[in-house]
């Protein structure tokens, strides 16, 4: 392989002494292999991102959220039924006649939200350490049971987000640092010692 | 040949492997650190700082109030009795919100009853809060919150809530716009950073033409993927060739800045693209945090740097109609425009530095007729010369290079 023909991180830059490479004095088949990969990489990432992210956030609606309601069995029922309705699929509830249920599953994970309906009185269970939407769906639906009840809900967060961290992304932003700063050591050290293809390839 | 002309002076420590592994090291460390240092301090407890908003009511009524609210620092805060300023303040982005306060049907305060100041107010008022919901949902959970504290602070009850200016109903948590802005602009600044790894040699112009492909075709790609699952916004097709202009505006402008990053920081390319077109620019933006929810640090770099012009003018065009677009494209070119100077002065400065380089090889000259002075001429004189006609170069033997 000449030395031109050579496709390399090292390839020489505009440093002093050493001329750019003009497009002209590099073979056809290379310049045709650069061109494609810069066009294919950054292509790539641009679809990949945007399908992945735009997909997941772009609209945030409740699919089987796990919710416990906590009532006589004729309301549970039919709020089971009206919430069906409302939002297909939205809602897997758990239906109880005792109303600590509904804190104990919030509590302990198995759903995301809980209601307990005692005569006119709605108790709202939400964790908002869960996630902010989950427990802004959650506290939603309670407010409209509680004003088709004509009373307004009490709201009570099983777990809530520390002051300093009010929407909840510390968590967040310290997993994606994490994971990057995980498999970024991993290609520079391939690359760093030769052992990455484009590396191996000069 | 490769090994040397990049790798003048092998024996240096960061040539060997343990010295690369150990410079490679420095990026994912500045990323474990320098990422959730900048996203977490600009986004973690949104707290309105200076978010501007305008009181709307008889100024008997409203101004102590006011005043009271313009002192603190999380309010910067005007007063008028013009009604239209409801839904004119928001829409022609002059305000961050707005609350209305009314007398009922009680008699107004009398600037007596005012001057005792909003803790003793007279009991018959009503309270509106407005709100532009397409400047993003911290702010309005803000200024709604302040609406509360009004209509208490006046014994009125709840205030409704108005949201003169919606997100997209397909965009309800308002993160499209900054999805748009942070993966183009990621498109942008890869097309430059795999060009310094695999073409590492080409020109500067080749450079330029491919940041305007890139800021032609990564607009176009993006808005068509991400339409298929959060649409068009409902806009016009002038509003989505807008969008898409000031889009391909934002690109090439962050193409050439990492074009420019590249030239000053060579073979640490992503380290300077991490920091200032990552860290700097996305959480600065106002994407991810409305900027009157943004600390005083981050508030100024949205006032000054280019991501944050490039969604602020998207949110103005996309939502407010291109109210507010000027200042936003003022920024923006202002960026271009410095950074393509930059570019080419100090590609100018490079190619001088180079030619002033060949000039005192030239001086140095080992006598005619040596073997060295044959393959010093080939070196610094033929192969530009045979480069710049087009040619193709035959580069020396490696026995003349070794010599």
């Amino acid at each position: 392989m000449s030395d031109t023909s050579t496709i390399s991180h090292k390839a020489p830059r505009h440093t002093a002494g050493s001329a750019a490479t003009p497009a002209s004095a590099v073979p056809r088949k290379v310049l045709i292999k650069r061109i494609a990969i810069t066009a294919v990489v950054p292509l790539f990432f641009l679809s990949a991102c945007i399908l992945c992210f735009v997909s997941a956030l772009h609209s945030p609606a409740p699919h089987h959220l796990a919710l416990t309601i906590a009532g006589p069995e004729q309301v549970t029922s039919q709020l089971a039924t009206d919430l069906d309705k409302h939002v297909s699929n939205g809602f897997d509830v758990a239906q109880t006649t005792n109303p600590a249920q509904a804190h104990d599953d919030v509590a302990d994970r198995t759903s995301i939200g809980g209601l307990a309906v005692e005569g006119n009185q709605v108790t709202v269970y939400k964790a908002s350490a869960a996630g902010q939407a989950d427990a802004s769906v959650v506290e939603n639906v309670g407010d409209r049971v509680a004003a088709r009840l004509g009373t307004a809900a009490t709201v009570r967060d099983v777990a809530p987000l520390p002051a300093d961290d009010p929407l909840g992304i510390a968590l967040f932003y310290f997993l994606a640092a994490c994971t990057i700063a995980s498999f970024l050591p991993i290609t520079i050290i391939l690359q760093a010692l030769c052992l990455g293809r484009v590396c191996t390839r000069s | 040949m490769t090994d040397m002309l990049s790798d003048p002076t092998p024996d240096r420590f960061w040539s060997r492997p343990f010295g690369k592994v150990l410079a490679g090291m420095l990026l994912p460390l500045l990323f474990a650190t320098v990422f959730p240092l900048a996203f977490v301090t600009a986004m973690h407890a949104p707290q309105p700082h200076d978010a501007q908003i305008v009181i709307v009511g008889p100024d008997a009524v409203v101004s102590q109030l006011a005043g009271r609210l313009d002192r603190t620092s999380e309010f910067t805060v005007t007063h008028t009795d013009v009604a239209s300023e409801t839904t004119d303040a928001l829409t022609q982005r002059r305000a961050d919100g707005v609350i209305q306060v009314t007398p009922g049907s009680a008699e107004p305060a009398t600037a007596a009853g005012a001057a005792a100041g909003p803790v003793a107010p007279a009991p018959a008022y009503t309270v509106t809060t407005y709100v532009a919901g397409a400047n993003g949902r911290t702010l309005a959970t803000a200024v709604t919150a302040l609406g509360r504290q009004v209509a208490t602070a006046y014994g009125a009850p709840a205030p409704a809530v108005k949201d003169v200016v919606p997100l997209f109903a397909q965009d309800a948590s308002g993160t499209n716009l900054l999805l748009l802005l942070t993966y183009t602009s990621l498109a942008a600044y890869l097309t430059v950073v795999v060009m310094s790894k695999i073409w590492a040699g080409a020109r500067l112009r080749t450079r330029l033409l491919a940041a305007a492909l890139a800021a032609v075709i990564a607009p176009l790609i993006a808005f068509g993927l991400s339409a298929i699952f959060a649409g068009d916004y409902g806009a016009s097709f002038q509003t989505i060739l807008a969008l898409l202009a000031a889009n391909s505006l934002v690109v090439f402008t962050t193409a050439v800045a990492a074009i420019l990053i590249d030239q000053l920081f060579g073979e640490a390319i992503l380290v300077g693209v991490m920091v200032f077109l990552v860290f700097l620019n996305f959480p600065s933006s106002g994407g991810g945090s409305p900027v009157a929810m943004l600390p005083p640090f981050w508030q100024f770099v949205h006032n000054m740097y280019f991501g944050s012009a490039g969604l602020e003018l998207f949110r103005s065009i996309v939502y407010f109609g291109g109210n507010g677009i000027g200042r936003w494209i003022g920024q923006l070119v202002i960026w271009s425009v410095t950074l393509l100077l930059l570019t080419l002065l100090l590609e100018l400065n490079q190619l001088v530095g180079r030619q002033r380089q060949r000039i005192a090889e030239l001086t140095a000259l080992p006598s005619p007729g040596s073997p060295q002075s044959a393959a010093h001429r080939r070196t610094i004189i033929v192969q530009p010369l045979v480069a710049a006609a087009g040619a193709q170069y035959s580069p020396m033997t490696h026995k003349e290079q070794t010599r």
